[in-house]
C-alpha cells in the first residue's frame, strides 16, 4: 500500500445543494497507479464527488487533498498540471482541429502567449495515439461524430499530463471499438503511476478497469472494494433497486446481468 | 500536426499588413479628385507637404484614412473577442446593443456635457462607460451560465438596440441636435464628420484593448470550451472575463465616439478570417484588426465615390453588405446554435 499522502483522498465529505444533503460522510481515496469507479443510481452524488475532486465544488465540511494537500491550497494552474477532467458535454462554438484541442491540454504547462513547443506537440501526438485517434488530427470538430468529439477531449485531458483523471461518464456515446480504446488509455494511464476516478453507469466497464469501486447511495458510500467483492446481487439490489445474475468472466472478473421484472 | 507555428502567424499577419497598406494607398488615391500613386506617395513621404494635392492627401484623406483603420480594427477586435466570451460566432458590437449603448453614452455626454463644463473629449470616456453598462446588463439579462442562449443574446440586443435608438433621439431632440441632422452620424455610422482631433482617444483605446485581447489569445481559445473547462486549464476565468470585457468595452467606446453606429464589423471580418485562417484566438485576434482596419477603409472609400458629388454614410455600406451577411451565417449556424446539444 502506498503512503497515505499520496494520491487524492476524500476525507468525510458533506456536501448540501439548497436544502439537500448531498453527500455525508464520504471517505475513501484514489492511490497513484490506480483506476477507481464510482457507481450508484442518478443522484446519487456522483458527479458532485467529481466536481469536488476538479474544486468546481467545495465541500461543507470534510476535506479533500490531493498528495497530502488541501485542494483549497493549490493555486490555479498547480491544480491543472495535476488533474484533469473530462466531462460528459464538451460543446465547441469553433470549428477548431481535433490536433488544435488535444494541444490545448497543455496550457497549463505554458506561458500565457506564445506558441507549442516541440514538446507539447509531441505530448499531444502520443495522447491521439494512445485513444487511437491520430488520423483524426487534421479533422475540424465539427466533422466529427459524438463519440469521437469526446475521445479528442480525453486525449486533451492526457496531454495535460495530470497526476489524476476526472472521467464522467467516459463511454457513453461510443461504439464498442472506442470503448475499449478507450479502457484502454484509461488502463494505460494508470499504469504510468496516476490515478483516474471513473464515474459510470456501465458496470461491464467498471468490472473491467476499475481496480477498485465505490458505491454511492443517498450521498453515502454503501459498499468499496474490488469489483468482485463489491459487484453482488444483494448490493445491485440496495444501489440500483434490481435484481442481477452476477456471472464469473473466464478471468475470474465480475459481468453483471440484470434481470428483468416480470 | 496542424497547428499555429510562428511562421506561419508572421506569414498571415503580413499577408494582411501588405493588403491593409494596398487599401490605404486605394483610399489615398480614389476621391473626386483622382491623384496618382505616385504623387500620393511624395505627400507621404518626399516632403512635398505643400501645395493642393498635399493638402488633399494629407488634410483631408489620410486623417479620414487613418481614423477608418481605428474604427475598423476596434469593431472587428471586439467582435472576435465578444464571440469567444459569449461562445457564438453570431454575436457583434452593433448586433448585441452594445455599440447602442455606447452611442447612449456618448450623446448623454454630449448633451449634459456641456451643462458640466466638459468638451467634447468627455465623449470617449462616456461612450466607453455606456458600452460597458450595456455589456453587464447583457450579462445579467441573457444570462452568465456556460452556455449563454443565443436566442435571448439576439433578441436583448435587439430590444437595446432600440431602446438607445429611442433615448438617443429623445436626448437628442431635448438637447437641438436634432437640428441638420447630425444625429443621424450616431445612428447611421459616418466617417466623414468624424473628430479628427479624438484620434488620438481611440487610438489609444484601441491600443490598450488590443493589448489585453492579444495576450489573453490564449485564454479565448480555452474559453471557448466553455467556463468550467477553461477554469480546469487554469485560465481564472473571472478576471479574464472582466478584463477582456473593460478591453471591449474600450474599443467599441472609442470606434462609436468618433464615428456613431458602424455594424456588422466585427461579424463579417471575424468570421471571413476564421473561415479562411482557422478559429485560434492568437492569430485571429491580430488578423481581425488589421482586416478590420482594410475592411472599414475599402467600405469608406466606397461610401466617398458611388455617388458622384455626395457621400453615403459608411455605416448604410457596411449595413447593406452586414444584414443578409447576418442571415446567412444565422440560418447556416441554426442546427447548431439552436438545436438542443448546441448553445441555446
Amino acid at each position: 500500500m502506498s503512503a497515505p499522502e499520496s494520491g487524492l483522498s476524500f476525507a468525510d465529505i458533506a456536501v448540501s445543494l439548497g436544502d439537500r444533503r448531498v453527500l455525508r460522510g464520504v471517505t475513501f481515496e484514489v492511490r497513484p497507479g490506480e483506476v477507481v469507479g464510482l457507481l450508484g443510481r442518478n443522484g446519487a452524488g456522483k458527479t458532485t464527488l467529481l466536481r469536488l475532486a476538479a474544486r468546481a465544488l467545495h465541500p461543507e465540511s470534510g476535506s479533500v487533498r490531493l498528495g497530502g494537500r488541501e485542494l483549497q491550497a493549490f493555486s490555479r494552474r498547480a491544480l491543472a498540471r495535476a488533474i484533469a477532467t473530462v466531462a460528459q458535454d464538451s460543446h465547441v462554438p469553433f470549428p477548431f482541429l481535433a490536433g488544435e484541442i488535444v494541444l490545448m491540454g497543455r496550457a497549463p504547462h505554458q506561458g500565457l502567449f506564445g506558441f507549442e513547443s516541440a514538446a507539447d506537440l509531441a505530448l499531444a501526438g502520443e495522447a491521439m495515439e494512445l485513444l487511437g485517434i491520430a488520423d483524426l488530427a487534421n479533422r475540424s470538430i465539427f466533422e466529427l461524430s459524438g463519440g469521437e468529439r469526446q475521445l479528442v477531449m480525453f486525449a486533451r485531458a492526457v496531454a495535460q499530463q495530470p497526476e489524476l483523471l476526472l472521467l464522467d461518464e467516459p463511454t457513453a456515446f461510443l461504439d464498442l471499438r472506442h470503448r475499449i480504446d478507450v479502457l484502454h488509455a484509461v488502463r494505460e494511464f494508470a499504469r504510468q503511476g496516476r490515478g483516474a476516478l471513473v464515474v459510470s453507469h456501465d458496470l461491464g466497464l467498471a468490472a473491467r478497469i476499475c481496480d477498485r469501486v465505490v458505491v454511492l447511495g443517498d450521498g453515502v458510500v454503501i459498499a468499496q472494494g474490488t469489483a468482485a467483492e463489491v459487484l453482488r446481487p444483494d448490493v445491485l439490489e440496495w444501489a440500483f433497486g434490481i435484481e442481477a445474475d452476477v456471472l464469473a468472466a473466464p478471468d475470474g472478473r465480475p459481468v453483471v446481468v440484470p434481470r428483468l421484472a416480470d | 500536426m496542424k497547428h499555429l507555428s510562428p511562421a506561419r502567424f508572421a506569414a498571415v499577419l503580413s499577408a494582411l499588413l501588405l493588403l491593409l497598406l494596398a487599401v490605404v494607398m486605394l483610399g489615398l488615391v480614389v476621391g473626386p479628385s483622382h491623384i496618382a500613386p505616385a504623387e500620393v506617395w511624395s505627400a507621404l513621404w518626399a516632403g512635398g507637404g505643400s501645395g493642393p494635392l498635399a493638402d488633399i492627401v494629407l488634410g483631408i484623406r489620410l486623417p479620414r484614412v487613418l481614423l477608418a483603420m481605428l474604427v475598423g480594427a476596434s469593431l472587428s477586435t471586439a467582435g472576435v473577442v465578444f464571440q469567444a466570451l459569449l461562445r457564438n460566432p453570431l454575436a457583434d458590437p452593433f448586433i448585441l446593443g452594445v455599440s447602442g449603448g455606447a452611442a447612449l453614452g456618448g450623446i448623454a455626454m454630449l448633451s449634459l456635457g456641456g451643462a458640466l463644463g466638459l468638451g467634447y473629449a468627455a465623449v470617449p470616456p462616456a461612450a466607453f462607460a455606456g458600452c460597458l453598462i450595456t455589456t453587464l446588463l447583457l450579462y445579467m439579462v441573457a444570462g452568465t451560465g456556460s452556455r449563454v442562449s443565443a436566442t435571448s443574446l439576439l433578441l436583448t440586443g435587439v430590444v437595446f438596440n432600440a431602446f438607445a435608438s429611442a433615448a438617443i433621439v429623445f436626448l437628442a431632440s431635448l438637447s437641438g441636435l436634432l437640428e441638420g441632422s447630425r444625429i443621424f452620424i450616431w445612428l447611421i455610422g459616418n466617417l466623414s464628420v468624424a473628430r479628427i482631433d479624438l484620434a488620438g482617444w481611440v487610438a489609444g483605446f484601441l491600443v490598450v484593448g488590443l493589448v489585453a485581447a492579444l495576450l489573453l489569445s490564449r485564454a479565448l481559445n480555452l474559453l471557448a470550451l466553455g467556463d468550467e473547462a477553461a477554469e480546469q486549464l487554469g485560465v481564472a476565468i473571472e478576471t479574464h472575463k472582466r478584463l477582456l470585457l473593460l478591453a471591449t468595452s474600450l474599443m467599441v467606446g472609442a470606434a462609436v465616439s468618433v464615428s456613431g453606429l458602424i455594424g456588422f464589423v466585427g461579424l463579417i471580418i471575424p468570421h471571413l478570417l476564421r473561415l479562411l485562417l482557422g478559429p485560434d484566438h492568437r492569430l485571429l485576434v491580430p488578423a481581425a484588426a488589421i482586416g478590420g482596419a482594410a475592411f472599414l477603409v475599402l467600405c469608406d472609400t466606397v461610401a466617398r465615390t458611388m455617388l458622384a458629388g455626395r457621400e453615403l454614410p459608411v455605416g448604410a455600406i457596411t449595413a447593406l453588405v452586414g444584414g443578409p451577411f447576418f442571415l446567412v451565417l444565422l440560418r447556416r449556424s441554426q442546427h447548431r446554435v439552436f438545436a438542443p446539444g448546441g448553445a441555446s
